[in-house]
């Protein structure tokens, strides 16, 4: 550990008064981290999509996807959580899931309604909404990437199954603000690749709209 | 060095730590400041000093670096935030479907709670033939009645007691009227799967509400509760659930 080893006199004007916080008889700035958006961090309206456990489907097909309408407002998806079921002893199969960029809203389906960790927060547009295997639209754009899962319940992937609870599929570094960012009229799916009736998923996806 | 494991791999492949150590990322200017190498300061501007305030900075490489502080969007500095833990200890599974184990609420006018953290620690204590089990949390808009009323424990025991009107209890008899749902997850309670052992390290809530420090707000009148919705009561859980309060 290791304080501040030095300091600089600065003469106090008037006027403003800046944040700071005296320690070791030094004043520290006070700073808020903010988003690049220039909101606050902790202050953003942030909103849950979560389809809650689902069977995996028997044939290749859209599991998740969420798609902004809005003329004026921005999605920025900042997490994408998979939290897998395995329930019984199965004799699984590999699983390989891919997220996409959708041109179209999808239809059918089972819609979702959007938590918030703020009730207090501004209600989610109407022009933004998602759906639990949607059965049309939801036209696929560019493909984002790949990735695979196991639902043996004896396979030592599933060892991993419980990372699945916290592991943000989002790449790099877009969690840290800038996100997937989704503008009128653009959206993203979450595509099972191989059919594999077994077990079940659920995804929870988290963004916030500006 | 894997991935996920708290560093990240910079342009230069020189791995630097991500986050502060409360889950706090860092920017990339930061870890590349705390990587083993990298790149200082490289210009730097004269100040005059003036007189009168005395303000922190610390000498490296010949130059003066502003030492900051830095705090949440409520104002309170990042480290010093008023922490609380409601640990369930132990508790058998139960042969019901969408059983309640844990609950918490705030019936507070004016504190509000924000919920940081759950963790689900499946305790496996013998050779069983266990399930997988399924867990949700919603939001409840009651206070829980009946079950074991715990007791909050306190990161520092230096701050500020837990106020009366923000409770916790483990299986809730009555009360805790089930909100809107929020996430669902698993565990196992199968020996022979060494994962179930592991995930009292995972933190269940959206990640970017852990470190954003949003967290779960719960406001007057508001609370969480956790259902064990499948029906076995082979092994134990331990819930371990983390709040802040402002």
């Amino acid at each position: 550990m290791a304080l501040a080893g030095s300091s600089i006199l600065f003469t106090p004007g008037s006027g403003a008064t800046f944040a700071t916080h005296v320690q070791g008889g030094k004043e520290h700035n006070v700073l808020m981290r903010a988003w690049p958006n220039g909101h606050l961090i902790g202050t953003e309206q942030a909103y849950v999509f979560d389809t809650g456990p689902s069977a995996v489907l028997g044939a290749a097909g859209i599991f998740f996807d969420l798609f902004n309408a809005d003329a004026s407002l921005i999605v920025r998806v900042l997490s994408i959580q998979m939290r897998q079921f395995i329930e019984a002893a199965v004799t699984g199969g590999d699983v390989t899931w891919q997220a996409t960029k959708t041109t179209a809203v999808g239809t059918g389906g089972t819609g979702l309604t959007a938590w918030l960790p703020d009730t207090g927060d501004t209600a989610l547009d109407a022009d933004i909404t998602a759906r639990l295997k949607a059965t049309g639209g939801a036209t696929s754009g560019a493909a984002l990437y790949r990735w695979s899962r196991q639902n043996d319940d004896s396979s030592r992937v599933r060892a991993m199954g419980l990372m699945d609870l916290g592991w943000n599929r989002l790449r790099g570094t877009l969690w840290l603000g800038k996100g997937l960012v989704l503008r009128q009229n653009q959206g993203f799916k979450i595509e099972q690749i191989d059919g594999n009736a077994i077990s079940s998923m659920s995804f929870t996806v988290t963004f916030m709209v500006e | 060095m894997l991935a996920n494991s708290g560093f990240r791999k910079l342009p230069s492949g020189l791995w630097a730590p991500i986050n502060s150590g409360d889950g706090v990322p860092l920017s990339p200017t930061v870890c590349a400041a705390r990587s083993v190498k990298g790149t200082l300061a490289n210009d730097s501007i004269l100040v005059t000093p003036g007189s009168g305030a005395t303000v922190a900075t610390h000498a490296q490489g010949s130059k003066e670096h502003d030492v900051v502080m830095l705090a949440r969007a409520s104002g309170h500095l990042i480290g010093t935030e008023n922490w609380y833990f409601y640990n369930t200890g132990p508790s058998v599974l139960v042969a019901a479907a969408s059983t309640l184990f844990f609950d918490m609420f705030n019936a507070d006018a004016a504190l509000i709670v924000r919920v940081q953290g759950i963790w689900l620690a499946q305790l496996i204590e013998g050779a069983v033939t266990g399930v997988g089990v399924r867990w949700q949390a919603l939001r409840t808009t009651a206070v829980g009645t009946g079950g074991t009323t715990l007791t909050a424990w306190l990161a520092d025991t230096g701050d500020t007691a837990l106020d009366a009107d923000i409770t916790g209890r483990l299986k809730a008899t009555g009360g805790a009227t089930a909100g809107s749902s929020l996430f669902w997850g698993n565990t196992n309670s199968e020996e022979v799967q060494g994962w179930g052992h592991d995930i009292w390290v995972m933190n269940i809530l959206p990640d970017v509400l852990v470190w954003s420090g949003k967290g779960i707000v719960l406001r007057q009148n508001q609370g969480i509760r956790i259902n064990q919705e499948s029906n076995t009561a082979v092994g134990n859980m331990s819930m371990l659930v983390g709040f802040t309060v402002e």
